[in-house]
């Protein structure tokens, strides 16, 4: 520095303040972001990577030296969060430096041998692997591949899914992969796929400064998406006409920004959002023009279930709940009348909603002049009718025609780092392949055979199980090898007592779990796998916008502990292919014989066709240096032929190292911000100006819809409404965030948060140990009748990140019949003063 | 558990323009935060000298809990002032 006075701390500061005024867009001066380049070049190397947590796909710049990340600031070359950090991606470099890290495998063990009453007990990797294949290969002799399965994940790096998507699919043969993104996108991705035929938003987050109003419907985007509503806020607080409108059960942070804050009564979302469909057409602002050229109206099928058990009384009352995603063609006279019984007399009395506000809101999608966004996350896809839910907001943009354009955005928000581009974009669904392709359709296999070498009829054409009824068989002891990976199901999943639990500890099945630290679904595990995460191993990431970002391995994972990527291959080289496949398979492809799986999924000619030297000069890459290849790119290279020139163009392997990421299609360099508009999207015909090419005819479809109740409502037994949900400061089941000290702190234990009259009703005060009890089970946590969350009467909010409090014993399993995505939304439960 | 090393920080905190006198009031009400920059609009550009990490989060935390503030993001971390 030039003027020595200054001291050292006072240059800091004046550092610190010169790079946050440029990342809120002040005048600053030119100096600032040359300052933390100079300052901290000199001693560190800095490199960009993706945060691990939500879907937002903030950027990161991480500094490294000697092994170990030693800073990390937001980085300003992002286009997504600008410089800025949510409070978890501050301190995110420090999830990696938990002290009870696994760094070496772990199998229970009895006097030396395996014993699944065992104690868990360090092993070597060709031990635990040795142990792992006897099981896959016993089950498989034994009952065939529909009795092994894999739950995957959202945090899956994209060449961790698309491997373990052809690992499964295509050498076990099994469709039994789902990834924990069930639990948070299936409604949205069955949404999508119902009313578009495509999967993702059409949108982009750019569709924040441009629109006039955004409207929340059940996210609490404060909390969850922080530097995503910092963009929101910025707006409406620079742009005096911007509204906002909040829905949710009950008031969160996102109140504080409210033009319009509704509280409406669990479920009944899907009644005010017909009452603004039958608003916009009841006072002659259809866009006619619109609504004709580039929609279809079709009714779909109502009384569709909850997904339970097919015994339980509710699925045998359902008239159709083997095939709740039916649906017939009806015209748009038909249409109106069906959502004419949504009036706004009759939506506020089921509602509770104010009739000034539902009217307020509705005139935000009404008045053609006002550009909106509607955004969405758990509350809707949430949900027993989540589907529903997601194809009633289409409608209502697809009625006014505000879609598919700067500021007319219906967005479905995602909460992990890879729900899109791992779970949804890859296929770990157990009906899906790669690029929106599914199982069940016979060219879809064709092509996914064609492009992995395989023999005609490799690919099983039966959907696997899903997320919920892989615990369910689990437990009725017909899913028998089950390998989990980064995630934490037996804290997520729903009603644990009754279906996980017995299932994991069910003495026929051999459960191995892959994950960082010793979770509650490890501790239920037969066999845990320590694994390496986040800038331990190169990666890739899809987040919410159709971006796909990646970043390089910045340091080595401690220990033993290896990425998912590596353990997938090293496993499938335990397999010939005559473990797997049968006789009359291998006569189709005679050259496979003796083959390894390893030699037939990763060796064969494209996966491998990269060498080690393509890898970028000065950085790690444990899994290539090993295999002798650079696998990453030659997995993504194959994986991106598959929606190459169908609309899921992604562009080469290195630009995506050399950029902030992309949002695909990308096509000719150049990444597509609106889809199917013209002018935005190259995938549109010339002249027609919109087009919803998913489907086959070009258009959308507008369902007619019911409200349904929900599967379980409070009643005298149980009287109140069980939310659960997430905190700021942590992160899903708080694996990770939980050990950082700063964010412990910050949020230590989980409460149940509950309105002050319903405490004191029940002579309960702030603080005070309660039980949360359910049908199914029931667990301990304490009062708060203050802070960010304000239940109204009769609902209590309870957040799943603590593993000391383990809520989903108390939800219920219900799911979307056609999405299998749980709802943690909505159970009936009471309260006891301990 | 934390080293008393000392880091500066800078963030951004959002209010509607009308509450920014007050959450300002509220933001200096201790010693260890200083506002450096404000925008009428309701951005305020604070700078926090805390003796560690942890004193740094619950300082993030008493201002994110001050009435009238909608938002609080984190940009620059500096730790081992000496």
């Amino acid at each position: 520095m030039f003027n020595t006075k200054i001291s050292r701390r006072d240059a800091l500061k004046a550092q610190a303040a010169a790079v946050a005024i440029a990342a809120a867009g002040l005048p600053a001066s030119a100096l600032s972001q040359n300052l933390v380049t100079r300052a901290e070049e000199t001693e560190l190397k800095w490199s960009k990577a993706p945060c691990r947590f939500c879907g937002t796909g903030c950027s990161v710049m991480v500094a490294t030296k000697d092994n170990h990340i030693v800073a990390t600031h937001g980085d300003v070359q992002s286009p997504v969060n600008r410089g800025l950090n949510c409070v978890k991606g501050y301190f995110l470099s420090k999830i990696m430096y938990g002290r009870d890290r696994l760094t070496t495998p772990l199998l229970r063990k009895t006097n030396g041998v395996y014993d699944k009453n065992g104690e868990f007990t360090p092993v070597t990797w060709d031990e635990a692997f040795d142990v792992m294949a006897e099981k896959w290969k016993e089950t498989l002799r034994a009952k065939g591949p529909t009795a092994v399965g894999m739950f995957g994940s959202g945090q899956w790096t994209v060449f961790e899914g698309y491997a373990a998507s052809k690992l499964m699919k295509a050498g076990f043969r099994s469709n039994n992969l789902d990834p924990n993104a069930r639990h948070c996108m299936a409604s949205a991705v069955a949404g999508f796929m119902r009313t578009f035929g495509m999967d993702e938003p059409m949108g982009c987050y750019d569709d924040m400064e441009a629109a006039d109003a955004f409207v929340l419907w059940g996210s609490n985007m404060a909390e969850m998406h922080p530097i995503l509503w910092t963009r929101i806020t910025d707006r409406r607080l620079s742009a005096p006409h911007v509204k906002v409108a909040v829905l949710s059960t009950y008031e969160h942070r996102c109140f504080d920004l409210a033009d319009i804050p509704m509280v409406f009564t669990p479920q009944t979302d899907l009644a005010i959002l017909n009452y603004i469909a039958h608003h916009i057409i009841s006072t002659g602002r259809v866009n006619t023009g619109f609504v004709n050229a580039h929609t279809v109206f079709k009714l779909g099928n109502p009384d569709i279930g909850y997904g339970l058990r097919p015994d339980h009384p509710l699925e045998q009352a359902a008239a159709n709940a083997g095939d709740s995603n039916g649906a017939k063609d009806m015209t748009f006279e038909e249409y109106a009348t069906f959502v004419s019984d949504y009036t706004l007399d009759k939506v506020h009395e089921i509602s509770g909603v104010p009739k000034n506000r539902l009217e307020a809101m509705a005139e935000l999608y009404a008045d053609p002049a006002i550009k909106v966004t509607s955004f969405w996350t758990m509350g809707f896809n949430q949900h027993t009718r989540g589907v529903w839910a997601n194809n009633l907001v289409y409608n209502i943009h697809l009625l006014t025609g505000k879609i598919a354009e700067p500021g007319n955005s219906p967005f479905s928000l995602t909460g992990q780092p890879s729900a899109c581009g791992t779970a949804r974009e890859v296929g770990t669904f157990s009906h899906r392949l790669p690029a929106d392709m599914v199982v069940t359709n016979p060219d879809h296999r064709a092509t996914a055979e064609k492009i992995w070498k395989l023999p005609d009829g490799t690919i099983p054409d039966k959907v696997g199980y899903h997320a919920v009824q892989q615990n369910r068989m689990l437990k009725d002891g017909k899913l028998n090898a089950y390998w989990v990976q980064c995630n934490n199901n037996m804290q997520a999943a729903a009603n644990i007592n009754e279906e996980g639990l017995p299932g994991y500890r069910n003495p026929e099945n051999f459960i191995a779990v892959s994950d960082a630290y010793p979770t509650v679904t490890c501790e239920a595990a037969d066999l845990i796998l320590p694994t390496a995460m986040w800038v331990e191993k190169e990666g890739c990431y899809g987040n919410a916008e159709r971006r796909t970002h990646m970043w390089h391995q910045l340091v080595n994972a401690p220990g033993d502990a290896k990425s998912d990527l590596w353990q997938l291959m090293e496993f499938s080289k335990r397999f010939v292919m005559e473990d797997v496949w049968p006789e009359e398979l291998l006569a189709k492809q005679p050259d496979y014989r003796g083959k390894s799986l390893y030699d037939v999924l990763y060796r064969n000619g494209q996966v491998d066709a990269f060498p080690v030297s393509d890898i970028e000069a000065g950085y790690n890459n444990q899994e290539s240096e090993e295999c002798g290849f650079y696998i990453q790119k030659g997995l993504f290279e194959e994986y991106a032929s598959f929606g190459r020139g169908h609309a899921h163009d992604l562009a080469p392997f290195d630009a995506y190292h050399a950029t902030r990421g992309l949002r695909w299609p990308v096509v000719d360099g150049k990444e597509t911000r609106w889809r199917y508009r013209e002018g935005y999207d190259p995938y549109v015909t010339a002249g027609a100006g919109v087009e919803f090419y998913g489907h086959k005819d070009g258009k959308a479809r507008i369902f007619a819809l019911p409200f349904e109740p929900a599967a379980e409502s409070p009643d005298d037994e149980y009287p109140m409404w069980l939310c659960t949900g997430r905190v700021l400061e942590h992160w899903h089941s708080g694996s990770m965030t939980q050990r950082v000290p700063e964010l412990y702190r910050a949020f230590p234990d989980a409460v149940c948060f509950i309105h002050p009259d319903d405490a004191s009703e029940l002579g309960l005060r702030r603080g005070d140990e309660v039980r949360v009890i359910s049908r199914r089970g029931d667990m301990l946590t304490r009062v708060e009748t203050r802070g960010r969350n304000r239940p109204p009467r009769g609902l209590v909010f309870v957040p799943w990140f603590d593993a000391s409090q383990l809520i989903n014993k108390v939800t219920l399993d219900a799911t979307d019949p056609i999405s299998k995505q749980t709802d943690f939304k909505k159970c009936a439960i009471r309260l006891e003063k301990v | 558990m934390t080293e008393d090393h000392g880091v500066i920080s800078s963030l951004i905190v959002q209010t509607r323009p009308e509450n920014m006198k007050t959450v300002q009031a509220g933001i200096i009400a201790f010693d260890q935060a200083e506002i450096h920059a404000t925008d009428p609009c309701g951005k305020i550009v604070v700078v926090i000298e805390a003796r560690n990490d942890a004193a740094l989060a619950d300082e993030m935390r008493r201002i994110g809990d001050i009435s009238g503030v909608l938002g609080v993001n984190m940009v620059f971390h500096h730790n081992a002032l000496q």
